[in-house]
């Protein structure tokens, strides 16, 4: 072809910033740059998880319990997980010498309103399984209602099958896992149930499955479903977060993004967290709260310190003060 | 969120008024940042001709909501496929696309009578499943189309939720409501 013919379109980018240029050049069209952000995306996922892959099994279970540790409160729930580690390690050590081996009920139930850590500690009791060699992947498969309930007899066990499929070696957590006894007996949601229940039979020893949900609603869940209450071992306590907890968790949060709180401000959010939980609000003691008031202050300041128009020095650029959060107002 | 003249600032903007809300913000840059009637920005931002304006427009949505929440609706520009001659456009949309790693909630907006998926909705749907915020796919103009037609998108996404609805006549806007709201309620 002759010189001077059409730019070739880049391919291969390395990120996201890379196809959002070449889109705006005009050198790749919008289909395309979407696809490019996809596949970045993908790549990423894969990169975490070889880089998981490669470091060793023990530097990765210091890791863990370091990132348990560092987590606000909970005190209960790092101590069972303590104690499943010192038990599991026993269990290894019996067998050894020729000892009685207990075969584990790991599966568990967490109890707790939303933003109390339910999560978070699931996906931590992956990586601590799998670096006790207990589960082979440590992975987190997520799920609720919608995503294991079908439409017609039948479906509703294949989708569930799936789902247990992809957690294994790894964890299977159902979130407000007591709406899957929401409808009646006539409900697919039963047999939901009666698949998962199946599953830990049929897949010993090779997933584990956390059911959580606000605590009412799963003891009563518990209860009324003979076939889990005998399979679930361990029943863990998500309490609500204290008004001085979340001031910890805010403080951790903003640390990590190189904010501060300003004097006072500390002072003024603890007496917030607490009048929200004196008054029984659906937030109270809600990490997740935390985290949207604080990158709502994030915002009002920077909206604040525009505003002024003056030189900004790095201790005002880091400073959030309380006008910044103070969420009476609008 | 979706391909051009599918309907998303009327959707936006209808739906804003669905929830009560009256006024608008027009954005042009980071200072310039207007409020409008949700009448008169319906007037001056809708019409039959693709892209209309390219100025981002949001929609806050405070104190009318259950618990005290608050809900910022914004409007996307209309992704072209292929390469855009103008540069501005092709600006907007990079900043539209930068905005769907950042959303806790994507609504991809499309045409319920469009005889086939194209590529630009295709390449959406799947980048959907690696973002960090849900998506919800809305076929608007259902008042235009057959139920077949929609039924069609519904299989096609099957892996999201699907709403059919008519940004012009309102139907199905109760169910984007309570899908929105039990998302929030989700996060908390």
């Amino acid at each position: 072809m002759a010189e001077g013919s059409a730019p070739v379109e880049p391919t291969h980018p390395r990120t996201r910033q890379d196809v959002l240029y070449w889109l705006e050049g005009g050198r790749i069209g919008g289909e395309t740059a979407v696809r490019h952000l996809r596949q970045l995306g993908a790549n990423q996922a894969e990169e975490d998880r070889e880089r998981s892959a490669a470091t060793g099994a023990a530097l990765r279970r210091d890791g863990v319990f370091q990132e348990l540790d560092a987590l606000i409160g909970l005190t209960t729930v790092k101590m069972v997980i303590r104690e499943i580690e010192a038990l599991v390690e026993i269990q290894r050590r019996r067998q050894q010498v020729g000892l009685k081996v207990e075969t584990q009920m790991l599966h568990m139930v967490f109890k707790g309103p939303p933003g109390t850590g339910k999560t978070t500690v699931a996906r931590l009791l992956g990586g601590i399984f799998r670096s006790l060699e207990v589960l082979t992947k440590g992975h987190l498969i997520e799920v609720e209602r919608a995503d294991l309930v079908g439409e017609y007899i039948g479906h509703t066990a294949q989708r569930t099958r799936d789902a247990i499929r992809k957690a294994l070696g790894g964890i299977l957590f159902v979130d407000e896992a007591y709406a899957l006894a929401r409808g009646g007996p006539k409900d697919f949601g039963k047999e939901a149930i009666d698949t998962l229940v199946k599953a830990m039979e049929d897949y010993k020893g090779q997933f584990v499955l956390i059911l959580a949900g606000y605590p009412k609603e799963m003891d009563l869940f518990v209860e009324t479903n003979p076939g889990l209450r005998s399979r679930f071992g361990m029943i863990l306590d998500f309490p609500p977060y204290t008004a001085q907890e979340l001031v910890t968790i805010c403080r951790h949060m903003l640390r990590e993004r190189q904010y501060v709180l300003a004097p006072g401000a500390e002072g003024e959010l603890e007496h917030y967290f607490n009048r929200i939980a004196d008054s029984a609000h659906p937030y109270a003691g809600n990490a997740r709260m935390v985290r949207n008031l604080m990158e709502r202050a994030i915002r009002r300041q920077a909206l604040r310190l525009v505003k002024r128009r003056v030189a900004t020095s790095r201790e005002t650029l880091m400073e959030l003060s309380w006008v910044d959060f103070d969420p009476g107002a609008k | 969120m979706g391909r051009p003249n599918v309907g998303k600032t009327l959707l936006l903007l209808n739906f804003a008024a669905y929830l009560g809300v009256s006024e608008v913000y027009r954005r042009r840059d980071l200072h310039d940042e207007t409020v409008m009637s949700v009448d008169a920005a319906r007037s001056e931002l809708v019409s039959r001709v693709a892209l209309k304006h390219l100025d981002g427009l949001t929609v806050r949505v405070n104190g009318k909501l259950p618990r005290g929440r608050a809900l910022t609706l914004t409007d996307g520009v209309g992704l072209f496929e292929g390469v855009h001659p103008e540069v501005k456009v092709r600006h907007a949309m990079a900043e539209t696309l930068e905005r769907l790693f950042v959303a806790e909630m994507i609504v991809h907006v499309m045409d319920s009578r469009m005889a086939s998926v194209a590529p630009m909705d295709e390449q959406l749907a799947a980048l959907g499943g690696t973002l960090p915020g849900a998506w919800l796919v809305v076929a608007n103009k259902a008042d235009l189309a057959s139920d077949a037609a929609s039924r069609n998108l519904r299989g096609h996404f099957a892996n999201y939720p699907v709403l059919t609805l008519s940004a012009v006549t309102r139907r199905g806007f109760r169910r984007l409501k309570d899908h929105l709201f039990e998302h929030m309620e989700r996060l908390g």
